[in-house]
């Protein structure tokens, strides 16, 4: 009974939680309110390192997706077709999806909508755009002895500000990655590791392999193929550092979306499934109060219900040994006396 | 009498059988370990936290050795012990080395499983919290943790072994073979040794 109870509060508990959360969903959703798809909108750039404007630094603008009016997206254009998910996502996964679709743009040599530079102050203003998805890809450039590397970046117009209201002009601030000019060629090993973002079931569904481009300033200078064989990842040694290295995936394979994630020596594929999960398997069995208790199992769960059996047999040595001792004494005890008993006789 | 001395003689096989099986894996694990040694770049570095980003959730690398697959070393320097890890485990590969019960150095959730021998987990109960314990991976990468605590789990307790997101778990059977002698540990950020 205690456990129906206990049961009956928990849902009680969870459907109070479900309600505060869609009831502050709703609320910021009418706070910023439907968008106006129709208002012509503007991306403004300010490129800077350490509060140093970066003049005469070359910005390409992709459109990559439409948006609804309540704020969903859709990959459009020459982004039609490239597995990436792009809604629901944080600010980390909004990067990683950046730098993806950054990838195929350079793999696909996709031409750019808009192409400007920045002005003497490091900025620069794309005028006029549609609402939508739009991938911003900024030139590597040298001044004063460092290089400068722009971080590809996805913005969405309009945008939700701090007091989350619309904002069709925002102001974007790219991330730059800067590091000095060495006079000297230097040499780089980089790997690639393939992952697979889904439940281990599925690892009999996977493929066999996958296929890997490794891009060269956006030409392929290697393909390798990627499977259990090798771990799932492959290492190209003495590659020059002052190159622009990607690698790209052929043939994603269906039910999967990828994500491109890279540092300087390493670089992740990650394969995410999006089709169907098995439903979860429930069993019932009578509890003692007459009512039932239902037993949630994932797909995951051992099937072994034990721990390894990790330990030496070493408790039966003292056990039959003060045993074997005991039953020999007594036994050679009993033949004594007997012996005994006879010779008196 | 007979009863007795068949006991006896039971007690003095199994004596000798645990000790030679004790000595026939520490010769086994050592050899391995002077092989995985080989194999392991020459430098070593600590695993940085945009290593660690990017590997989370990837499968280990594994260097194969005798048709085993490796995926690196722990050291336990307190007790002057280190070892090869296999990948997965099984009980024919648990007399050999300490293997991989499950989780990965990339995710924080490595749990590593080895038999009570004196020269693999056997003296583990002797952790005491702070000492450290580092693992190294088939391509150099140092991870290093500290002990933060040690309890003894019954050897049906796979979910309690399984939860409470430890960095590095290992556990062993306790004398009797019905628990299990279980240290958990915490990464040492940025992987210092």
């Amino acid at each position: 009974m205690k456990q129906r109870h206990r049961t009956c509060l928990k849902h009680l508990l969870l459907g109070f939680v479900l309600c505060l959360l869609l009831i502050s969903f709703m609320v910021s959703s009418v706070a910023a309110g439907l968008i106006d798809l129709a208002r012509p909108s503007q991306i403004t750039i300010h490129y800077e390192h350490e509060k140093m404007p970066l003049p005469d630094v070359a910005f390409n603008l992709y459109r990559v997706a439409d948006v609804s009016a309540a704020g969903q997206f859709q990959l459009t254009g020459d982004f039609r077709s490239y597995p990436v998910k792009i809604n629901g996502l944080d600010a980390s996964a909004l990067a990683a999806a950046a730098n993806t679709l950054y990838t195929y743009a350079v793999a696909d040599s996709l031409n750019p909508m808009r192409t400007g530079k920045t002005d003497s102050y490091g900025q620069m203003v794309f005028t006029n755009l549609n609402t939508g998805l739009y991938l911003v890809i900024g030139q590597k450039t040298t001044l004063q002895g460092k290089e400068y590397t722009p971080v590809p970046i996805l913005v969405s117009l309009p945008s939700l500000d701090s007091e989350n209201n619309w904002q069709y002009e925002p102001l974007l601030l790219p991330k730059v990655d800067a590091r000095p000019v060495s006079g000297e060629p230097q040499l780089l090993t980089r790997r690639v590791i393939k992952a697979w973002d889904d439940w281990s079931d599925r690892a009999e569904k996977r493929p066999a392999f996958v296929t890997v481009d490794l891009l060269c300033n956006g030409e392929v200078f290697d393909t390798v193929t990627l499977s259990e064989a090798n771990s799932w990842n492959h290492v190209w040694p003495n590659l020059n550092a002052s190159d622009t290295w990607l690698v790209v995936e052929r043939n994603v394979p269906a039910d999967y979306t990828v994500l491109y994630t890279a540092s300087e020596t390493i670089f992740r594929v990650t394969n995410a499934y999006f089709g169907e999960y098995p439903p979860e398997t429930t069993t019932e069995k009578p509890s003692t109060d007459g009512g039932s208790e239902t037993k949630t199992t994932s797909p995951d769960e051992p099937k072994n219900p034990n721990l390894p059996q990790t330990g030496q047999m070493w408790w039966p040595i003292p056990v039959s040994a003060g045993a074997g001792l005991l039953l020999f004494a007594t036994g050679w005890f009993i033949i004594f006396r007997k012996r005994t008993q006879t010779d008196e006789d | 009498m007979v009863f007795g001395a068949g006991l006896l003689l039971f007690s003095a096989g199994l004596l000798t059988y645990n000790l030679y099986d004790e000595k026939r894996a520490a010769e086994r694990s050592a050899e391995v370990l002077d092989a995985l040694n080989d194999q392991l770049p020459d430098e070593r570095q600590s695993a940085d936290s945009q290593l660690e980003d990017l590997l989370g959730g990837s499968d280990m690398r594994t260097v194969e050795i005798d048709g085993q697959q490796y995926i690196g070393v722990l050291e336990i320097p307190s007790q002057g012990l280190s070892f090869p890890v296999l990948s997965e485990w099984s009980y024919p590969k648990l007399k050999i080395a300490p293997c991989r019960y499950k989780g990965s150095v990339f995710d924080d959730s490595l749990i590593l499983a080895a038999h009570n021998y004196k020269k693999h987990f056997g003296g583990i109960s002797l952790l005491k919290t702070g000492d450290l314990v580092a693992f190294t991976d088939v391509d150099g990468n140092v991870f290093t943790y500290r002990v933060s605590l040690a309890e003894t789990l019954a050897g049906t307790a796979v979910q309690a072994m399984e939860s409470g997101e430890w960095d590095l778990t290992l556990f062993t059977c306790t004398y009797n073979g019905k628990s299990r002698v279980t240290i958990r540990c915490e990464r040492i950020p940025g992987g210092a040794r």
